[in-house]
């Protein structure tokens, strides 16, 4: 194994997560956030019956797993929502930092539901994480220079 | 006028989106969980087209985007999991969740959007606890 044949992959997932966040932001300038999150959705709808065209729509069924699984998908539609939101009334840059901490609230799901151990590193990200939060928020209010 | 509700909301939903994969993929696997999560996606979509009484905005231009950007994150999430089944989880994942600067920079450039050093300190701060959380 080779380091450039996962970090190929990595930085290629890095630069189009990074720009499909970024798209949504001009979309909504063209779309209410409603419409954009249907059209998105059915985009991804398509993708991903082609993406069972590639494995042979081997399509695995477990009642449990698949409810879990709908139920993604249902919460990722709502977020998607109230991001489209946010960025329709905020720049793009609060937006993103903001919802770019998500891993904090699924570090601490994983915690209370699973019974995770929290390691000292993860508590030092969930506690650095809430106070850029309340940077962010306090800063946003102020008169932004060129930083 | 920045409004904190709606992103705040987006975080802890998104939370949950990235929790409950990891409970889905115990019986199902990788792309079965995506197909469901989209079929999913339909008991929001359906409801809102009601809502909307079916009559969508049809900006080419806009749908265009969309549907780069849903394309972009469909082939992201594919480079992501080839990553993971080639190199190291916790370097891969904390690689990976470095891509809101990468969007941050994009509103740079093509948005003009500035920020004030104590937001510029914000954004660094949140960058180090994603990593922190990532590895």
């Amino acid at each position: 194994m080779t380091s450039a044949a996962w970090f190929l992959p990595s930085i290629l997932a890095v630069i189009l997560w990074g720009v499909s966040m970024f798209l949504p932001k001009l979309a909504v300038r063209r779309l209410p956030p409603f419409h954009m999150t249907i059209y998105s959705y059915s985009f991804f709808l398509l993708g991903s019956i082609a993406l069972q065209a590639f494995y042979g729509f081997q399509i695995g069924f477990d009642l449990r797993g698949a409810a879990l699984a709908m139920s993604v998908g249902i919460i990722g539609g709502i977020a998607q929502i109230l991001y489209n939101v946010s960025l329709r009334v905020s720049s793009m840059t609060y937006s993103v930092v903001i919802t770019s901490l998500y891993p904090a609230v699924a570090t601490l799901l994983a915690f209370f539901i699973l019974n995770e151990a929290l390691t000292v590193r993860q508590i030092a990200g969930i506690v650095l994480g809430i106070l850029s939060l309340i940077l962010m928020v306090k800063a946003s209010d102020k008169k932004t220079d060129d930083a | 006028m920045h409004s904190l509700f709606a992103p705040l909301a987006a975080l802890v939903l998104w939370g949950f989106w990235a929790f409950l994969p990891k409970l889905a993929m115990q019986s199902l696997p990788p792309h079965s969980v995506i197909f469901y999560e989209a079929l999913g996606g339909l008991f929001v979509t359906m409801p809102l087209l009601f809502f909307i009484k079916g009559e969508l905005v049809r900006d080419k231009k806009g749908i265009s985007i969309v549907a780069c950007g849903s394309s972009l994150s469909i082939i992201a999430i594919l480079c992501y999991y080839t990553a993971l089944r080639l190199g190291p989880v916790a370097t891969v994942s904390t690689i990976t969740a470095m891509y809101p600067v990468v969007g941050v920079a994009l509103a740079r450039i093509f948005l003009k959007e500035k920020m004030n050093r104590v937001q510029l300190l914000a954004a660094v701060m949140a960058m180090v606890a994603i990593y922190l959380l990532a590895g």
